[in-house]
C-alpha cells in the first residue's frame, strides 16, 4: 500500500526542522522504519551519551502508536513506556517525551521494576549506575 | 454643495487608504514573505481562477460573520444544531429542570437556541464549546486583513456609505477600492447585516476588482489560513470536517478510524460518543463552506485522492450467529465447526480480531425490521478477540469482549458463514436523552396510584432502584448471581449507559426480551426495560 500522506509529511518536517538532540532517519527501503539517536539531556545521568533506538510505524499508524525499542543498553526505570497514545501525537512528540523522561526518571510509574526499586531506595547509587552505563554503552 | 463635500471626504479617505495598502510586489507581513516569487507572479492568474468578484467576497465575509451580532465571529461556539455564534451572543442561560442523566458539570445550564431551525429548542451549555479550528482561521484572517485597514476605520466606513449622487462624480478612485477590506470593515463595525449583500452604491461590482489590491491580498489570505484547514490526524485538507462538542475538528473518515480504536478525543481525551455531530455525522457547515469557497481545487483533488485510495466496495465483517452478547461484556466461545474455525483464523491473521455476533431468529422478529429476511436477527454486537487457545485438531477456545452494537444493512454468504455491511448503533445524544427525561417527568410529576409508573422516576433513580435490587439479590444468594459470575462480568457498572447491558447478560430472561435492550438507543429506555423485568421477578417471588 502507498505510504500515507501523514507519514510523508511527518518525515519531511522531521528532516526540515529537526528536534535539537534528536535524529530520526528513515530507511531508504522501508520508509516506516527509522533509525533514531537521542542525546542524553545535560545535567542528567545520561549526559554525553547517544542512545540508539529503532522506531517502526505499524500499518494502522497513527491510530496505533509507533513501536520503539532502545538498541543501546540504558539504566532507566521507565524506558519504553508508550501509554496514552493518541493519533494527535506524532513521531516528534513521542521522541521528545522519551528525551524528557531521560531528564526526569519517574520511579513511581515504572516499567523496569528492579531499576525503579533501586531508584527509590538508593537514588545516588542508581544515578551512578545510570552514569556508568551511559559511559560504557552509550558513548560513541 | 453636498456633493462636493462628499467628494472631498472621499478623496481624503482614499489617500489614507492607498498609503496603508501593501504593494503587491513588496509583501509586508510575515505571511507574505513566505510566499514565493512564483505566488506573486501568479497573482493575476489565481485572480482570474478564483473570480473574486463582489459576490465571492460577500460570501467569504458572511461565512465569518455571526448571525446574531453581524460582526466577525468572536470566540465562536459550535452549537449542537450545527449553527455558530459568538460566546458573547449566547442567550441568557437558565437552570434546566427534571434532568438527572448524564449529570455532568455544566449540563444543567441551558439556553433556548436563537436560530430558526431549532425553534427555541434547549441546548445544554456543556454542548457548546469553542470551535478551535474556526477560531484559528479567524485569527489568521484578521492578522492578514487588520494591518491593511486604514487607521481610521470609521472614516472608511463613512466613505463607503456615501450616497448615490457621489458615485456619479468619481469613478477613478473607486477602481482602486478593496472590496475585501471594506467589506471586512463594514462587518467589524456591525454595519453589514448577515443576510444582505454589500450595499450596492458603496462597494463596486466585480468587474472593477481586478484593478484593486484584492488579488494579492486574497493570495496572502489563502496562504495564511491554508494550514488551519489540515486535519491533525491525516495531515491533509479536511474532508467532511466534523467538529466534536469539545471543539476539535477531524475528517469524517479519520473520526471513524479513531473510534475503532478509542472513544476519546485525540486532543483533549474527552469521550466522543455522546456528541451529536458524531452521531448524526453532520459536517461543520462553516468550515465546509469556507473550504469550498477558498480552496475549490485543493478540495476536489482531495476528494479524487480519497476515492482512489478507497478499497473497492464497502468493507464487510464476518457474522457469527450464536448467542446474545452486549458491549463491554466478555464472552467465551468454543469454536469447532470448520467454517467458524476459518472465520476466526482469518480474523486473527488479517489483524482485525473482530467479528459480529448476532442471535438466530426465532419465529417473528422481536422488532419490526422491514424486509430483512436473514435466518438471524439484524442487530448484534461487535466482538474483539482478546485471547485464543488453539488445539492441535483445529478447534479453539476464544475469549472476546463486546465493543459496539451494529445494525446489518446488507449481507451475503461466504465460505459457509454470512458476511455483512454494517452501521454502528449509537445512543441518542445527551441532549435528546435529557429532553426525553424532562418531558416524561414533567408529564408524570408523581407515580399517582400506579406503582408501575416508571415515567415519574429520574434516570438516576431508575439506575439506583436497579442497583438496590442487585444488592438484595446478592444478599439472598440467588442462583444466577454468584461470586463466580461477578469474577467474570465484574461488579454492576456505575455508568447508567452500561448497567443494562451487564444486567441483561446476567438475568435469566428470554432472548427476545434481551434483544429489546440491545437495540435500544436510549439509556433511560434501557433502564426502564430492566425495571420491568425486575418488577416481574419480584412479583413471582412474593
Amino acid at each position: 500500500m502507498a505510504l500515507p500522506k501523514r507519514i510523508i509529511k511527518e518525515t519531511e518536517r522531521l528532516v526540515a526542522e529537526p528536534v535539537p538532540g534528536i535524529q530520526a532517519v528513515p530507511h531508504e527501503d522501508n520508509l516506516r522504519y527509522f533509525d533514531v539517536a537521542i542525546h542524553g539531556p545535560t545535567q542528567s545521568p545520561y549526559e554525553g551519551g547517544v542512545f540508539k533506538l529503532e522506531l517502526f510505524l505499524p500499518e494502522d499508524y497513527p491510530m496505533t502508536p509507533p513501536k520503539i525499542r532502545f538498541l543501546t543498553k540504558i539504566y532507566h526505570p521507565n524506558i519504553d513506556r508508550l501509554a496514552n497514545w493518541s493519533p494527535a501525537l506524532q513521531i516528534r512528540t513521542i521522541l521528545l517525551s522519551i528525551q524528557a523522561l531521560l531528564g526526569a526518571p519517574n520511579p513511581d510509574d515504572p516499567l523496569a521494576n528492579d531499576v525503579a526499586q533501586r531508584w527509590k531506595e538508593d537514588e545516588p547509587g542508581a544515578i551512578a549506575t545510570a552514569r556508568e552505563w551511559t559511559k560504557t554503552h552509550a558513548t560513541p | 454643495m453636498s456633493v462636493d463635500s462628499h467628494h472631498e471626504s472621499r478623496l481624503h479617505s482614499e489617500s489614507k487608504k492607498s498609503a496603508s495598502l501593501p504593494d503587491p510586489q513588496e509583501p509586508e507581513s510575515g505571511h507574505s514573505e513566505r510566499l514565493s516569487e512564483k505566488d506573486s507572479r501568479s497573482t493575476a492568474a489565481s485572480n482570474a481562477e478564483l473570480a473574486p468578484n463582489g459576490k465571492y467576497f460577500r460570501d467569504l465575509i458572511r461565512l465569518i460573520q455571526c448571525k446574531i451580532c453581524n460582526k466577525p465571529l468572536q470566540q465562536p461556539l459550535a452549537l449542537p444544531c450545527g449553527e455558530t455564534l459568538c460566546r458573547n451572543c449566547l442567550p441568557p442561560a437558565h437552570e434546566r429542570q427534571n434532568i438527572s442523566y448524564p449529570d455532568q458539570p455544566g449540563r444543567r445550564q441551558g439556553f433556548a437556541c436563537p436560530f430558526k431551525l431549532c425553534e427555541g429548542q434547549e441546548h445544554s451549555l456543556a454542548d457548546c464549546n469553542l470551535d478551535i479550528t474556526l477560531t484559528n482561521i479567524l485569527t489568521q484572517l484578521d492578522n492578514v486583513l487588520s494591518p491593511n485597514l486604514p487607521p481610521d476605520p470609521l472614516g472608511l466606513s463613512k466613505y463607503f456609505t456615501t450616497n448615490l449622487d457621489a458615485r456619479a462624480e468619481v469613478k477613478e478612485p473607486q477602481a482602486r477600492v478593496s472590496v475585501l477590506l471594506s467589506g471586512y470593515n463594514l462587518a467589524q463595525n456591525g454595519d453589514l447585516p448577515f443576510d444582505s449583500g454589500f450595499p450596492q452604491h458603496t462597494i463596486p461590482d466585480g468587474s472593477l476588482t481586478s484593478k484593486t489590491s484584492d488579488g494579492p491580498l486574497l493570495t496572502t489570505l489563502l496562504a495564511a489560513t491554508r494550514s488551519e484547514f489540515d486535519c491533525q490526524v491525516c495531515y491533509c485538507l479536511y474532508n467532511s470536517p466534523i467538529t466534536t462538542s469539545c471543539g476539535h475538528t477531524f475528517c469524517e473518515s479519520c473520526l471513524e478510524r479513531i473510534r475503532d480504536h478509542s472513544n476519546l478525543c485525540p486532543f483533549c481525551r474527552r469521550p466522543l460518543s455522546s456528541y451529536r455531530n458524531i452521531i448524526t455525522g453532520k459536517s461543520n457547515r462553516r468550515l465546509t463552506d469556507l473550504l469550498s469557497l477558498m480552496y475549490p481545487d485543493a478540495i476536489s483533488a482531495r476528494k479524487t485522492q480519497i476515492s482512489e485510495d478507497m478499497p473497492e466496495g464497502e468493507p464487510t465483517v464476518p457474522i457469527f450467529a450464536c448467542a446474545m452478547t452486549f458491549p463491554r461484556m466478555p464472552m467465551f466461545l468454543h469454536i469447532f465447526e470448520p467454517r467458524y474455525r476459518q472465520m476466526i483464523r482469518k480474523a486473527i491473521t488479517n489483524g482485525t480480531r473482530c467479528f459480529g455476533m448476532v442471535t438466530h431468529r426465532q419465529g417473528e422478529a422481536p422488532i419490526a425490521d422491514g424486509d430483512f429476511d436473514a435466518p438471524f436477527n439484524r442487530y448484534g454486537t461487535m466482538l474483539y478477540i482478546t485471547n485464543v487457545q488453539m488445539f492441535p485438531d483445529g478447534r479453539s477456545l476464544i475469549e472476546t469482549i463486546g465493543t459496539y452494537r451494529f445494525k446489518i444493512s446488507s449481507y451475503s454468504w461466504k465460505d459457509g458463514y454470512p458476511i455483512a455491511k454494517i452501521e454502528r448503533v449509537e445512543d441518542i445524544p445527551y441532549g435528546d436523552e435529557e429532553s426525553m427525561e424532562a418531558t416524561e417527568r414533567t408529564l408524570n410529576p408523581s407515580s399517582g396510584d400506579n406503582p408501575e409508573n416508571l415515567a415519574c422516576l429520574s434516570t438516576q433513580e431508575l439506575h439506583q432502584n436497579c442497583l438496590n435490587f442487585v444488592s438484595l439479590m446478592r444478599n439472598n444468594s440467588v442462583g444466577w448471581f454468584t461470586d463466580r459470575i461477578l469474577n467474570i462480568y465484574g461488579h454492576p457498572p456505575q455508568d447508567p449507559a452500561l448497567f443494562p447491558f451487564w444486567m441483561a447478560t446476567l438475568l435469566p430472561i428470554n432472548e427476545q426480551e434481551k434483544y429489546l435492550v440491545l437495540v435500544s438507543t436510549s439509556v433511560r429506555e434501557r433502564l426502564k426495560l430492566i425495571m420491568v423485568w425486575i418488577k416481574a421477578m419480584e412479583q413471582k417471588r412474593w
